[in-house]
Formats: structure tokens, C-alpha cells, sequence
């Protein structure tokens, strides 16, 4: 049971505060409530490189890291698709260093040319870094814009390409900062070895006279219904062929975003799922397959990759596993295999909500979803997930006509 | 919101969880840092039977590898269905010392954990199909890597570093896997295994987690004697390397060579000179090289003491048009520490940010077993962070520049790129 308390300021800032007093650590986790998917489809990367300029430094505080550092701090970052998270972890005699940087910058932060033409490159050298350097690095934007036609899950957090990032302007980012950047757009959890009442004084010094922003509710596109399946091939200098399989699957508020959930594990989680040892280790005609979900808010995609055994074509391996699906749709999951599935999944869960840096993240990440009590409802809800849901699902999502498939040749 | 800096606080001392050091009936060491919050332990099995004494390229790996594909009772099927059935998730890791199993499971498990670890760890079968099956995978996977630029850099590098005599330098040529044998895996297993375990346990265990290991572990006799290697690293002029590759956006710089490890007067001071110089976020390398002129996403310095030696690396990836002149810096900022002394301010940053670097060693129960490992294969115990941290707050600006003259040798690195 994760002990919470929970406030609001007047600004709109939520709070949520969780004693931990079992590290000499406290973490101070912010979540802004925007991410890849509130862009315009011709400003992508926005959101991703909104997250470097967050560290280059506000009014009061001109270099963040260097501040965080002084108090023996570290800190990071991430976006994704959905929205951005900030956390610092730190001594935790030193909690009021935290807030206050994170104070300053949520309403002073420097976004000077200089700055923004530095972290600009930064980014670009990352997208080559991790988008073309990488074998396969392409993969993920190819799958996206495969899947998705209308929501704008249809790209990555990174951007569309560097040409859109580097033409995004400092007016874009000054109106993104003040569109999205503001107290009732953002959560904040402290957790670790804290005192709640000094802590709550110390967040209304900080934050209490920060201005709330304007609206911001975006209605964002949904993504109709797929009709029929889609296919793609690639040739590249990559040093094997593979091949990625990406189904549509439900959001994370939905009753049947679990039982999806369940069945990526049901086909890869562990050496005894039915893809290891039916078609890796049985059959030896994958070098390796995996299956996982995005876990996105809105719906989004549950995924299959694998590598093909030597001497194994990418036609005859998506005959495989449509073989492999074909059978669990027919069969269905048997009653000793979700009930494996589910303590797994319950077990996860709880080595996930040991270190406070992952607790403060999934308490800012439920008050986002709508419920921060679900940290302690997850296991219960994982485990209502019953046969008959399992098998419906399986059915709904795992077709041929909900499928993209990639095929990604390596040039001979 | 105030404008003023909140005062920073200073961390005098650490106080670590308390260990719990036992015996088995027939001499296996545990060690235990108990913390009930969450009803869940993690269970480390650590034998001393890391990379440093294989003999052929890819041995240590292996025989960890192979002692999941099956035992004497189950093959590894229905080890692997109890282990997914009930939750528990197995990690394991190779490094230069150890061969490390760690199976974190709720505590109620306990008593399912337990027999499966016995049978895969102390009654492993390998068989030839168990071998051609991960040499197949590893074969795939090593493929892949060996058309990474940052993969290819470090493995010449530390081939260049240790020799080609020294098992910690083996090049993982594909050659390497075909020359393994299954007699190779045996004779490995019974040199180096059952009788150099250590247990660790972390989180929450029952008070009669004696007896219950004893159960299962207690009639196993160790000696903790199985042999070292005698060679260290190979010395040799250092070697400057490029590996070409084409279609490649950027290219991996990787420089290294051997420095004092702990134990030396010099080392502590020798970190403090090097997290100055590239090792953390709001390191000089990364400040200039990353923040000033935007050549990379990352650049490292990094000091690794391990039992068999200390290493000291430079690693960044770079477009190839800032290759040039990012050596350029990382030269410059080098002799800048050797001649220049380090401004107060910034000292005083780097002390306090390693205190709460060396803080976070405390982070509850898991990573104090995760520490206690290395202190053991250090030979050293929790003095050694009070010590750290003791010496971290003497030292003035002439000792940084005095140590930098004595060690920061950038100049006689191994310098290998790839790209």
C-alpha cells in the first residue's frame, strides 16, 4: 500500500506528497500534461526539444543542473507521446533547492536564441544518433506512420525529421511555453524521506504565486477504425532482416487495456510464453521474438518483432506467427497460463513501486489519468481480468485486417 | 516564488543498513540488508566465475547462459513455467569478476524459489543442442553489434587495453563461438561454480531464512580457492586506431588506459580530477562539447576500479565533421586541469554533487546488496564511502591540478574511433 496525500493550490498546481523512510533521498517528480501527440503536424519534435530547453536555465537560477549538482542532485527526463516528465532526486536536506528551480522555470525560463540554436543541435545530433546511426533506428517512425492516419500518435517524440526541427521558430516555443508550461497543467510528487506538513509549506513559498495559464483542452483526432491489413517492405544496410507486426489496441483507461496487456505476455513475457518456447527455443525458427504493448493513454498499438532464424525468409516468419495467433484465437488462453500471466504481471508491478523515483512517477501518472488511487487498485484490477475478457480480446485484436506489417530486409 | 538560492546543506556522513553476515552448514557465505516495507526480496547467487578467468573468448557468458537451458530433475521448461508462474524474474550478468543469478520474488514465493535455484545453479545438465541453440542466438546478436560503431570501438579498445592474452581482452570475433565446446563449458562449471557461492539477500525476509537456505544450499561444501589468472594487463605503447565504416552519420571515439585503482593515495582525488573533467552532466567535456558547441548528444570520462585492474575511458559519438576538432577539446580541457587551477566555486560543486552521488549508494536494501557485492570483490567494506567522502571535502584546487599532472594521461590513452 502506497500512503499518499493529495492538494491543490489555488493555481491549479496539483500536489501529491508519499513518505518513504527508507532512503536518505527525496525525489521531486513534474509531470506537464503535454506531449508528441499536442503538436501541429508540421512543428513535430517540439514537445521533445521543449524538454532540453527546460534545462537551459531561468531567471533566478541560470544554469539548472549545475544548480541541482551543487545540491547533490541529479536529474532527468522524458517525453513521450502523451505528456513530459521532469525528476529530480536529491539529499533530502536538500528537497527546497528542488522546488525552487522547479518553481523558476515553470515561469522564467530562458528561451534566448542562443539557447535554442544550441539545444536545437543537441536534438539533431541525437535523432542521428538513435534514428539513422542505429540499425533499424527508422523502424518506429515507418510503424507509426503506417498504423496511424489521423491521430497524431502517427509520429515519434523525436519529430517527423530534422528539416521540422530545425525550422521550429522562437515564437513557437515562447507560445508553447505559455500554452502548456503552467501550474494547472502540471503535477507535482515528492516522494521519499520527506516531512509532509514542511513540505507543503515549502511547495506554497514556491509555487503559490504562480499564475495559472489559459485553457488547455485540444481535441485531438481520433484514429478510425482500420478496415484491412497494410503492408510495407524496406531494404537497408542493416545486418539482418526482421520483421514487426503492430496491432490496434485499446487506451489506458479502457477495462480492456489490461487484458491486452496480458496477452503480450501470454505470447513473449519469459522464457515459458508461447513465442520462446514454441518458436525460439522449441522450433529454433526465431532468433528472437518479442511482444509488448506502447501503453499509451489514447488507443494505441500492441507490437511483434522478431528475428528470423538463419534460412528463415520474412514470409515464411509472419506465416509462423500467424500461425502462433491463429492457434491462441482458436484455442484460447488456458486457465494455468493466464492465471502465470497475472501474478507476473502483479509481481512487476510491485518491484516497480519499490524505488521512490518510479513511485513518484506512477503517482503523477494516475493523477494524470484521472484516479491517483489506481497505484493501489492495479494489481486488484490485473487480477479481475478474467478468461472470457482474455478470449474476447485476443479475438478483437490480434486480425488480420487490424494489422501493419513491416517487413525490413537486410541489403545483400 | 523567492529569487534567492535556498542555502545548500552539506552531507557530513552516511549511515548504512545494517549487514547480516552468515554461514551455511557447509561454509557458503551470505550476506543480508533487510528492509520490510514491501514483502518482496531479491536473492543474488554470486560464483567467481566472471570474464577474467575464461580462457577462450565468450566462456563465462556461456556457461551462465547455459545453466538455465536445463537440470538434472527438470529441462529448463518447467524450471522456467515455475519461475513465470509464480512471479519470479531472474536477471543475470557476467562481469569481469562475477557471474551473478538474481531472482527477485514476493517473499511468498519463497519456498518455489528456492528448489528451482538449487537445480538450475547446482545440478545444471548442458548439452550439445543447449550449446548449438545459444551459439546460434549469440552468433545473430554479435552481428548485429559488430555494425554498431560504439560496439566495434569498445571491443578493440578494451582488446588494445588488455592484450590479447589477457581473457578481459578477447576480440568477440564470430570465430570464438565455433571454437567452443561443450567439454569448455563442463570444466568451467567445475572449476569456478559450486564452490565459490556467495548469497546475498535483500528486502524482506523471514527470520528463519537460515534454516530455509540451509534447506536447500546447506550441504554444499566451498572453498572460495578456484584459481586466478596470473596475467594483468598486457602494457604496451599506446596504439591509435580508426575502424572505417561506411554509411555511418557518426562516428564512436573511445580512448582508454589503465590508472590507480583504490588503495592508491592518489585515487580519490584522481575521481574528484576526472568528474571535473568528463564525469557527470555538468562535466567540462560535457559543458563544452555538448552545451557550447552542440557536436554530440553525450561525452563521458569514466574511471572503473574492478579487483583485476583500474581503467579509465573517454567514450562520445560524434558527426564526422566535429571528429576533428571535438580531439581537439578533449586535449585541451585535459592539459587546461594541469595547468590552471579549478576555481573554488566550481570545486566546490563537484564535492558536493559526488557526496550525493556517494549518498545514493544508501538507497534502500536492493542497491546496498548491489554495493556490498563490489565491496567484496574489492576486498574493502562501508568505511570506504565515509573515507571517500571524508577526502572529497580536503581537497583544494592545487591538489586537483597536482593529481591531473600525475594521472589525467589522456595523451597516452589507446585511442580507437569507428564510423
Amino acid at each position: 500500500m502506497i500512503h499518499f496525500q493529495k492538494f491543490t493550490l489555488d493555481n491549479g498546481l496539483r500536489i501529491i506528497l508519499h513518505e518513504d523512510k527508507s532512503t536518505p533521498l527525496v525525489c521531486v517528480n513534474t509531470l506537464y500534461r503535454v506531449g508528441a501527440k499536442h503538436e501541429n503536424p508540421d512543428k513535430t519534435g517540439m514537445a521533445h526539444l521543449f524538454e532540453h530547453l527546460m534545462f537551459g536555465g531561468s531567471a533566478n537560477a541560470q544554469n539548472f543542473d549545475r544548480v541541482l549538482e551543487e545540491a547533490g542532485g541529479e536529474n532527468n527526463a522524458f517525453t513521450n507521446n502523451d505528456y513530459t516528465n521532469y525528476y529530480d532526486t536529491l539529499p533530502a536536506e536538500n528537497i527546497e533547492t528542488a522546488l525552487w528551480l522547479e518553481a523558476d522555470r515553470m515561469q522564467n525560463l530562458n528561451l534566448d536564441q542562443k539557447s535554442i540554436d544550441i539545444q536545437k543541435s543537441v536534438v539533431i545530433e541525437e535523432f542521428k544518433e538513435n534514428y539513422l546511426n542505429q540499425p533499424y533506428g527508422d523502424m518506429d517512425g515507418i510503424i507509426r506512420e503506417m498504423a496511424f492516419k489521423h491521430h497524431p500518435y502517427r509520429w515519434s517524440t523525436i519529430g517527423k525529421s530534422i528539416q521540422q526541427i530545425q525550422a521550429i521558430t522562437r515564437n513557437d516555443l515562447i507560445d508553447f511555453y505559455h500554452q502548456w508550461y503552467a501550474p494547472n497543467n502540471a503535477i507535482l510528487v515528492i516522494s521519499g524521506d520527506i516531512d509532509s506538513q514542511y513540505s507543503i509549506e515549502l511547495v506554497k513559498k514556491h509555487f503559490g504565486s504562480i499564475r495559472s495559464g489559459g485553457n488547455t483542452s485540444l481535441s485531438i483526432p481520433c484514429e478510425p477504425e482500420q478496415l484491412s491489413k497494410r503492408e510495407e517492405e524496406k531494404n537497408d544496410d542493416v545486418p539482418q532482416d526482421t520483421i514487426l507486426m503492430a496491432f490496434h489496441m485499446p487506451g489506458r483507461n479502457n477495462p480492456d487495456y489490461r487484458a491486452a496487456d496480458l496477452i503480450s505476455d501470454i505470447l513473449a513475457n519469459g522464457k515459458s510464453s508461447r513465442f520462446y518456447s514454441g518458436l525460439v527455443r522449441e522450433k529454433q525458427v526465431f532468433s528472437d521474438l518479442d511482444a509488448y504493448i506502447w501503453g499509451s493513454e489514447d488507443p494505441g498499438l500492441l507490437i511483434v518483432h522478431g528475428f528470423p532464424a538463419n534460412g528463415i525468409s520474412l514470409d515464411e516468419a509472419e506465416n509462423l506467427i500467424w500461425e502462433e495467433l491463429e492457434m491462441l484465437k482458436k484455442e484460447g488462453c488456458n486457465k494455468d497460463e493466464l492465471a502465470k500471466v497475472k501474478n507476473k504481471a502483479i509481481s512487476a508491478w510491485m518491484f516497480s513501486n519499490i524505488a521512490i523515483n518510479n513511485k513518484a512517477h506512477h503517482l503523477a501518472f494516475f493523477e494524470h489519468m484521472g484516479d491517483t488511487g489506481l497505484i493501489n487498485k492495479e494489481d486488484s484490477l490485473v487480477d479481475a481480468v478474467d478468461m472470457e475478457r482474455i478470449n474476447r480480446v485476443i479475438k478483437r485484436i490480434l486480425r488480420k485486417d487490424n494489422a501493419s506489417v513491416l517487413k525490413y530486409y537486410a541489403k545483400k | 516564488m523567492t529569487k534567492l538560492k535556498p542555502d545548500i546543506k552539506t552531507i557530513k556522513a552516511f549511515k548504512n543498513l545494517p549487514v547480516h553476515d552468515f554461514q551455511l552448514d557447509e561454509g557458503i557465505k551470505i550476506f543480508g540488508f533487510y528492509n520490510g516495507d514491501v514483502k518482496a526480496v531479491k536473492i543474488d547467487f554470486i560464483f567467481e566465475a566472471g570474464q577474467a578467468v575464461q580462457r577462450k573468448t565468450f566462456l563465462a557468458a556461456f556457461v551462465n547462459a547455459m545453466m538455465r537451458e536445463g537440470n538434472s530433475q527438470n529441462n529448463s521448461k518447467t524450471s522456467e513455467e515455475i519461475l513465470d508462474y509464480y512471479g519470479i524474474f531472474l536477471n543475470q550478468k557476467v562481469t569481469h569478476a562475477w557471474s551473478v543469478f538474481s531472482f527477485y520474488l514476493p517473499i511468498m514465493h519463497l519456498d518455489k524459489a528456492l528448489p528451482v535455484a538449487y537445480k538450475m545453479l547446482f545440478e545444471p545438465v548442458f548439452t550439445e543442442e543447449a550449446l548449438r541453440f545459444l551459439k546460434e542466438k549469440t552468433r545473430q546478436r554479435l552481428r548485429q553489434n559488430l555494425q554498431r560503431t560504439d560496439y566495434r570501438a569498445a571491443a578493440y579498445l578494451k582488446n588494445l587495453m588488455w592484450g590479447n592474452n589477457n581473457p578481459l581482452g578477447f576480440y568477440p570475433h564470430e570465430s570464438g563461438l565455433d571454437e567452443l565446446n561443450i567439454d569448455d563449458i563442463k570444466d568451467f562449471y567445475k572449476t569456478y561454480y559450486p564452490n565459490t557461492c556467495h548469497i546475498g539477500v535483500s528486502g524482506y525476509f523471514p527470520k528463519d531464512i537460515k534454516q530455509q537456505f540451509n534447506r536447500y544450499f546447506g550441504e554444499i561444501p566451498v572453498s572460495y580457492s578456484a584459481p586466478k589468472t596470473s596475467s594483468g594487463p598486457e602494457s604496451t605503447k599506446p596504439v591509435a586506431h580508426h575502424i572505417k565504416m561506411p554509411n555511418k552519420n557518426q562516428v564512436s571515439l573511445k580512448w582508454g588506459k589503465h590508472i590507480p585503482g583504490p588503495g592508491h593515495p592518489d585515487y580519490f582525488t584522481l575521481k574528484v580530477a576526472d568528474t571535473i573533467f568528463g564525469g557527470f552532466f555538468g562535466s567540462r567535456l560535457m559543458r563544452n562539447i555538448r552545451e557550447e558547441k552542440a557536436y554530440t548528444y553525450g561525452i563521458y570520462s569514466t574511471i572503473r576500479p574492478t579487483q583485476y585492474g583500474c581503467t579509465h575511458t573517454i567514450t562520445t559519438d560524434v558527426g564526422h565533421d566535429y571528429l576533428e576538432d571535438t580531439i581537439r577539446q578533449i586535449d585541451m580541457e585535459a592539459d587546461k586541469l594541469k595547468t590552471t587551477l579549478v576555481g573554488t566555486e566550481e570545486l566546490r560543486l563537484v564535492q558536493n554533487y559526488m557526496a550525493g552521488e556517494l549518498l545514493s549508494v544508501f538507497d534502500g536494501a536492493f542497491k546496498h546488496a548491489s554495493i556490498y557485492r563490489y565491496l567484496i570483490e574489492m576486498d574493502m567494506d562501508f568505511s570506504y564511502y565515509s573515507d571517500f567522502l571524508n577526502t572529497i571535502y580536503k581537497l583544494t584546487p592545487d591538489d586537483i591540478r597536482n593529481v591531473s599532472n600525475r594521472h589525467l594521461d589522456v595523451k597516452n590513452m589507446h585511442k580507437v574511433t569507428a564510423g
